[in-house]
């Protein structure tokens, strides 16, 4: 269900943009196929791989443990873990999402999960070093991170309050 | 001041997918040995599906960044946003980075670029945030094919005005670097 609507609007969009872009002329949409194609071309062998990933992780850590750690009633401490885990999780989002969808699956905590995505968005570790500092610059990302830093906790807090998912 | 133009960042990537297969090797291999070869096949199997039904998504969010990098320049929405301030500037920037498609190694310098255009910190912020926690693109494609709608949307609304407060909140506690200009010196 969730494919079937995520993707009419995906190629309702892509309709609508296409259309505009078959309008502007000008070789736009040959050169917007050709980026298209570079991303895919990225993207494949990473999604591959993460995907398996995720499916071999989820079949080989415990579900007790997921419970344990990161579920629905470890709370504080269990959100605050999430977080880590989030800010820790290396690869893009094709890993870190393979990887929260399959936690819930086997056990974590909506709250914790939501905590964890939440983090891995805000400020993975990976892609602050990586990218975040060396390009915009210590003290401006610094500035980012430390303004991100509590948000995780607090929306996980949110969700389990309000009861949601 | 190692700043490597935007033109090294495949090569940069690379890290990404040394990371993600190292993922997999080693799990697979563990799972294979602990698990046996039958929970191996059946994981793998699983994935195949997952991955045929994520397919046709990936191809459209592929299509949605081609089209959206051509009809969106991003210099141009760099110098348009850079001059607006106050409360639009930091609406504009939020949504510009949930539209403008992209990973970290098109979006961080087109952040710098902001800067350079004239926005501030809180600008700049808005943007980047707006990008981490709302990019359209990234949601349609990988979040949903993970997460159930629920959930999904659940997380979008709750995020949905977080990069207008944390661009707010920058302006008002660092607003005093008048852009991250100023901070790359006189970075190009």
């Amino acid at each position: 269900m969730s494919i079937l609507i995520a993707s009419v609007l995906l190629y309702g969009a892509v309709a609508v943009l296409g259309a505009m872009a078959l309008r502007r002329g000008e070789g736009a949409v040959p050169e917007a196929l050709t980026i298209a194609w570079e991303q895919a071309k990225m993207i494949a062998p990473r999604l591959i791989l993460a995907v398996l990933g995720a499916g071999f992780i989820a079949a080989l850590v415990p579900p007790e443990w997921v419970a344990a750690f990161v579920g629905r009633d470890t709370g504080f401490a269990g959100l605050l873990l999430a977080s880590l885990i989030g800010a820790l999780t290396p690869g893009g989002p094709m890993l870190a999402f393979a990887v929260g969808g399959a936690a819930l699956e086997v056990g974590a905590g909506p709250p914790q999960i939501m905590a964890f995505v939440c983090a891995w968005l805000l400020f993975n570790l990976n892609r602050t070093l990586v990218w975040d500092i060396p390009i915009v610059g210590h003290r401006p990302a610094l500035q980012r991170l430390a303004l991100s830093l509590p948000l995780p906790v607090l929306i996980g807090l949110l969700v389990a309050q309000l009861g949601l998912a | 001041m190692s700043n490597p133009p935007p033109a090294r960042g495949r090569r940069k990537a690379d890290p990404g997918l040394l990371i993600v297969l190292v993922v997999a090797v080693v799990s697979g291999a563990f799972c294979y040995a602990l698990k046996g070869p039958e929970v191996f096949w059946a994981v793998f199997g699983d994935d195949l599906w997952l991955l045929l039904a994520i397919a046709p998504k990936v191809l459209a969010g592929v299509l949605l960044a081609g089209l959206l990098t051509v009809l969106l320049p991003r210099e141009q929405v760099a110098r348009w946003m850079g001059s607006r301030s106050g409360f639009k500037g930091l609406a504009l920037a939020s949504l510009a980075g949930a539209l403008l498609p992209g990973g970290p190694m098109m979006t961080f310098p087109l952040a710098v670029a902001l800067g350079t255009a004239g926005a501030d910190i809180g600008t700049a912020t808005a943007f980047v945030t707006g990008w981490a926690l709302l990019s359209v693109n990234r949601t349609l494609v990988w979040e949903m094919s993970f997460f159930d709608n629920d959930f999904v949307l659940l997380r979008y609304a709750i995020c949905l005005l977080l990069p207008l407060l944390l661009g707010w909140l920058a302006r008002l506690l660092f607003g005093r670097i008048k852009g991250l200009a100023e901070e790359q010196g006189s970075a190009e």
